[in-house]
């Protein structure tokens, strides 16, 4: 592990050597990252390799073995709950309210951080609750129960929840997996215009390499527990990282309009043609960490 | 909102004429514009049997109520009611000892003729070892706690069936505790009831917010900064001590702590700021009237009124469920 690693001085997050079990099977082993300040990172790699696991240590809500967090400086294993969630906000998978609760409802559930006993939302809450909503494009849908809607409008209601909890940190967990291409454009766009505007930095974990690829800053690969690579997608997407961490055989392209690498997987079954001119086969500049 | 509120407070109003002694509307209007009764006895018998019962009933079924809330919200399970960890069977068991060893002469009678302690006590047992069996190092999963209150209903359950074969004495009155009633209310039960459905409720404006994030799950909790096992820990305690009081009261009336939370969600939505309020009241009237039919209907005797509340309770639930979309 990269121990002499510089110190950034405009790091956000710092995952600094921890280590995490899930019982008596070990998950990370002295596992290192830096966020920094307003950028828009992508966490991928296969299944099973702790993607969601990491997010929710960030978050406080699982907590490492050993190691520390630290967001903004600040270690948070050593703050409260509350403050913690008045910078990190996260749209997490399984999403599952006990009972039904309008989309207003679960929105307003993003000021929670900021709530005092007894006291109705102040006008603060209500505007952040407008802004998140309208942001989302949810103030048509405001009254309507959650469970009423379809996949691509509830992350959208969990997106504007975290929106409202107005954190300077915004975690995502495979938010777009199982939505419509309309609904992941709509929805990363929301992400992103924020991002840009708002300086607010994004880590996402991405199952879809070709979204990370077009949508991030800088990609992380996490691989059986570790972080093996980190770089921007153009480094990072390459018929190798496909090869050696997924176990795939593709065909990576540039997309001709953005530059940025694209992913096509390759039948196994049939006869390959030549590959094409648009091929991404710029060599790998990053850094093996 | 306001109709439901003006309604029940007619509802409460009207259920003071039935009983025994059925008192006529107008009698009871003079009651209360401060005019001399044509009847004066009827006066001894609303301040002295009527109204000590339907207070204490109104706060006794607010107080379930309000803790079935408390324990739906703990358990994100819409099964939950405040006897789901074995408060009851744990009550039942320490009244049907109680009743069972009174006057046996031993030195433990003294102890035992007790009988809202002793009931008390095992209620708070029965709970305390629900909690411990399923606490898992410093958290206490949901799973776990809903599994060992079924083995604490169990295993009490059982236990008082024991009791009641092998040493019994007096079956009739542990019906009424098994079963639930309202008449050994008395107007010295009325003042801490108020107090503590006072405490309650405050404690459940205070945490309306926190329990609705909670019901969206323990990491989207987490994730809006409450500290989930500290609030479990919290809403066990009190949910449980309110449902131990109760039972000491009137024994175990099933069915109110499950489905008024219910109702009331169905009928104003889950935001525990309006559910909350909703809940105790309605828990508060539904118990009253079903107590008004448990002691007015079966003269000269009275129905256990845990008969009465489920009896009602299940083909009104029913109905509400059918018609309500907001429901799962």
């Amino acid at each position: 592990m990269n121990r002499d690693r510089p110190v950034e001085r405009d790091a956000v997050i710092s995952v600094d050597g921890i280590h995490f079990q899930y019982d008596s099977h070990p998950l990370f082993h002295d596992l290192s990252l830096t966020v920094r300040e307003s950028e828009f990172l992508s966490v991928i790699g296969p299944n099973g390799s702790g993607k969601s696991t990491l997010l929710k240590l960030i978050l406080g809500i699982m907590k490492p073995s050993k190691g520390r967090i630290a967001v903004f400086g600040k270690d948070i294993g050593k703050m409260k709950r509350k403050a913690i969630s008045q910078l990190v906000s996260g749209v997490l998978l399984d999403f599952n309210p006990a009972y039904s609760f309008s989309v207003e409802e679960i929105v307003a559930i993003g000021r929670t951080p900021y709530a005092k006993a007894f006291s109705d939302f102040t006008r603060e809450d209500r505007i952040a609750i407008e802004e998140a909503l309208e942001k989302t494009s949810l103030l048509t849908l405001r009254k309507k129960p959650f469970e009423h809607l379809s996949s691509g409008e509830r992350q959208r209601v969990l997106l504007a929840k975290c929106l409202a909890q107005k954190t300077p940190i915004l975690l995502l967990d495979e938010c777009v997996a199982h939505l419509d291409p309309g609904h992941v454009q709509q929805f990363l766009e929301v992400v992103r215009d924020k991002n840009r505007k708002e300086k607010i930095t994004v880590v996402t974990v991405f199952h879809d390499i070709n979204l990370a690829s077009l949508y991030s800053d800088r990609i992380v690969v996490v691989d059986q527990g570790k972080l093996s690579q980190t770089g921007d997608p153009v480094e990072i997407v390459h018929q190798r990282l496909l090869e050696n961490v997924y176990r795939a055989q593709a065909t990576v392209l540039t997309h001709p309009r953005f530059d940025v690498p694209q992913v096509l997987l390759n039948r196994l079954d049939r006869p390959q043609k030549p590959a094409p001119d648009l091929i991404h086969n710029e060599l790998p500049k990053s850094k093996i960490l | 909102m306001a109709f439901i509120f003006i309604g029940g407070i007619c509802f409460f109003l009207f259920q003071m004429s039935l009983g025994t002694v059925s008192i006529p509307i107008d009698e009871i209007i003079r009651f209360f514009t401060f005019r001399e009764l044509q009847t004066p006895i009827y006066r001894t018998i609303l301040v002295d049997i009527r109204f000590p019962r339907l207070f204490a009933g109104f706060l006794i079924g607010a107080l379930l109520s309000l803790s079935g809330v408390f324990f739906q919200a703990l358990l994100k399970n819409p099964l939950a009611d405040p006897y789901i960890l074995g408060v009851s069977s744990g009550g039942a068991f320490g009244t049907v000892l109680s009743i069972a060893a009174f006057g046996s002469g031993t030195v433990l009678s003294r102890f035992f003729g007790n009988l809202p302690l002793v009931s008390f006590l095992f209620s708070l047992l029965a709970a305390f070892l629900t909690y411990f069996l399923a606490k898992r190092g410093k958290s206490v999963p949901v799973v776990d706690l809903i599994l060992s209150g079924v083995i604490m209903n169990f295993f009490f359950s059982a236990a008082t069936t024991f009791v009641i074969i092998y040493g019994w004495r007096n079956v009739s009155s542990a019906t009424f505790w098994l079963l639930g009633s309202l008449s050994g209310a008395r107007w010295e039960q009325v003042p801490p009831l108020l107090f503590i459905a006072g405490v309650g409720l405050l404690i459940g404006f205070a945490l309306s917010k926190t329990l609705n994030a909670i019901s969206l799950g323990e990491e989207e909790a987490k994730n809006v900064g409450i500290e989930v096992e500290r609030v479990k820990l919290f809403l066990f305690i009190t949910g449980t001590l309110v449902a131990a009081y109760t039972i000491t009261i009137t024994g175990i009336v099933g069915f109110v702590g499950l489905i008024i939370p219910h109702s009331a969600r169905m009928l104003v939505g889950s935001d525990h700021r309006k559910s909350i309020p909703l809940s105790v009241f309605l828990g508060g009237l539904f118990f009253t009237g079903c107590d008004t039919i448990a002691r007015s209907l079966f003269q000269p005797t009275e129905m256990p009124l845990g008969t009465i509340t489920s009896l009602i309770g299940a083909p009104l639930f029913a109905v509400i469920l059918k018609r309500s979309r907001r429901f799962r």
